[in-house]
């Protein structure tokens, strides 16, 4: 039977947090006029919020987004991102990261999850291709992200869940806070983790086990094809694989690009550059790339750290912004 | 079921299970491709699990030697380490 939509998995989600309700609209209603994860979201933010709602108020509105591409094939198709008031400055914030949650709820069977309202106590949202639950979260609040990821795998007993969740810089509204996903990945713009908070939602799991279809298979995997073999031929997103996105910290120096003393300067001493080439990372740290589904880039460095007071700790690298922009003065 | 629990190449990326599914059934669908790249809770480690019989909803794994869709997919640094596990699948 023909579908009415390809590439999306067909259904947004709505969860209005202060009644405890949850219904579910097609994603037809939009995707026809409104393009991808952004498109939609935005779309939905202009229909819904007044003008005049701040970002932590129950009326405020946060939209989570798969892109009609998550799932598929599409190389760095991964993404999410969430959408809502931002914090900053009252206009609009959406922020993205990559991580298995995107496609992981398209699987699940929805593109986006529209939450609104405010949870009476911590909750967070449980979602399969059968069900979604509004679970009690009293017992992982103030706990950090990684111990939330892992204390809701454990609960749900499935480790093939996917989790974005906030620590407790988001549950006390700490304007900057993010949504973490995977433990190591930050949708860390626009303080989305804070808005999160407010809501009383301390983390979304999604465990989806249905399939997405294209319109024209055998069109869409040519096009796919092309552009994977454009990638394994690029020298530079193969730098980019092979040392991460701190690969390019040497060459933002060389051309001025860095802001050095907060921006006094544009540029940083040779001496201080050479603490923070990635060949010095990948000798000490590095034990393997990592990437996310279906990105031929694995621009992801995962780094442990063996001796010293932090002896033990392993996490995913940091990335070319960390390096730049959040740098001690060395 | 073969499974690789000691990978060193396989950065993840599951794109082996979507190409798979779609080998199979024309559809995007980790569930039941033949093929599953799981890490473990700290991200660091990846098994890798083969399946030979339908188990699960996964399909049984029916590539001809040579042509498999998911090695086309595999990150040119893990195709090596992809096409011995799956040698691995042939000779058991």
């Amino acid at each position: 039977m023909k579908k009415e939509i390809y590439g999306y998995a067909g259904k947004i989600l709505r969860v209005d947090l202060s009644t405890r309700s949850v219904s579910v609209q097609p994603t037809l209603r939009y995707a026809k006029k409104w393009l991808g994860q952004r498109g939609i979201g935005q779309r939905i933010l202009y229909e819904e919020l007044q003008p005049w709602v701040t970002p932590y108020e129950p009326a405020n509105i946060v939209v989570v987004e798969a892109g009609p591409l998550s799932g598929t094939l599409a190389p760095a198709s991964t993404r999410y991102s969430l959408a809502s008031k931002n914090p900053f400055n009252g206009g609009v914030a959406t922020s993205n990261s990559c991580g298995f949650f995107g496609p992981e709820l398209k699987f699940a069977g929805y593109d986006h999850i529209v939450i609104k309202g405010r949870a009476h106590n911590p909750v967070y949202l449980w979602i399969t291709n059968k069900n979604v639950e509004i679970r009690d979260a009293t017992w992982i609040w103030g706990k950090t992200t990684w111990e939330t990821e892992d204390l809701i795998r454990k609960e749900l007993a499935d480790e093939s869940i996917q989790v974005i969740c906030i620590g407790p810089a988001g549950e006390n509204m700490v304007r900057g806070a993010c949504v973490i996903a995977n433990k190591n990945r930050a949708a860390g713009k626009c303080g989305l983790g804070g808005i999160c908070g407010s809501k009383n939602l301390k983390a979304i799991a999604v465990r989806g086990t249905g399939s997405l279809e294209v319109a024209q298979p055998e069109r869409f995997m040519k096009a796919i094809s092309r552009a994977w073999e454009k990638i394994n031929k690029s020298a530079g997103l193969k730098n980019i694989g092979n040392n991460g996105t701190i690969a390019g910290v040497r060459a933002s120096n060389d051309f001025g690009n860095l802001p050095y003393k907060n921006f006094q300067e544009n540029k940083m001493p040779e001496e201080s550059m050479n603490k923070l080439d990635y060949k010095l990372y990948n000798q000490n740290y590095k034990v393997r790339d990592i990437a996310y589904l279906a990105c031929p880039v694995h621009c992801s460095q995962f780094y442990q750290i063996n001796e010293g007071p932090y002896a033990g700790l392993a996490t995913e690298g940091f990335e070319f912004n960390t390096l730049t922009d959040c740098r001690v003065p060395l | 079921m073969i499974i690789v629990s000691d990978t060193k190449k396989c950065t993840g990326c599951r794109a082996c299970e979507l190409a798979c599914s779609y080998h199979h059934r024309q559809v995007f669908a980790p569930a039941i491709a033949s093929i599953h790249a799981q890490r473990d809770q700290t991200g660091s480690k990846v098994k890798i699990l083969l399946y030979q019989q339908t188990t699960d909803g996964h399909l049984a794994c029916n590539c001809p030697r040579g042509h498999e869709m998911c090695v086309y997919f595999c990150p040119e640094i893990a195709k090596k380490e992809l096409r011995a596990i799956l040698q691995l699948g042939n000779k058991q």
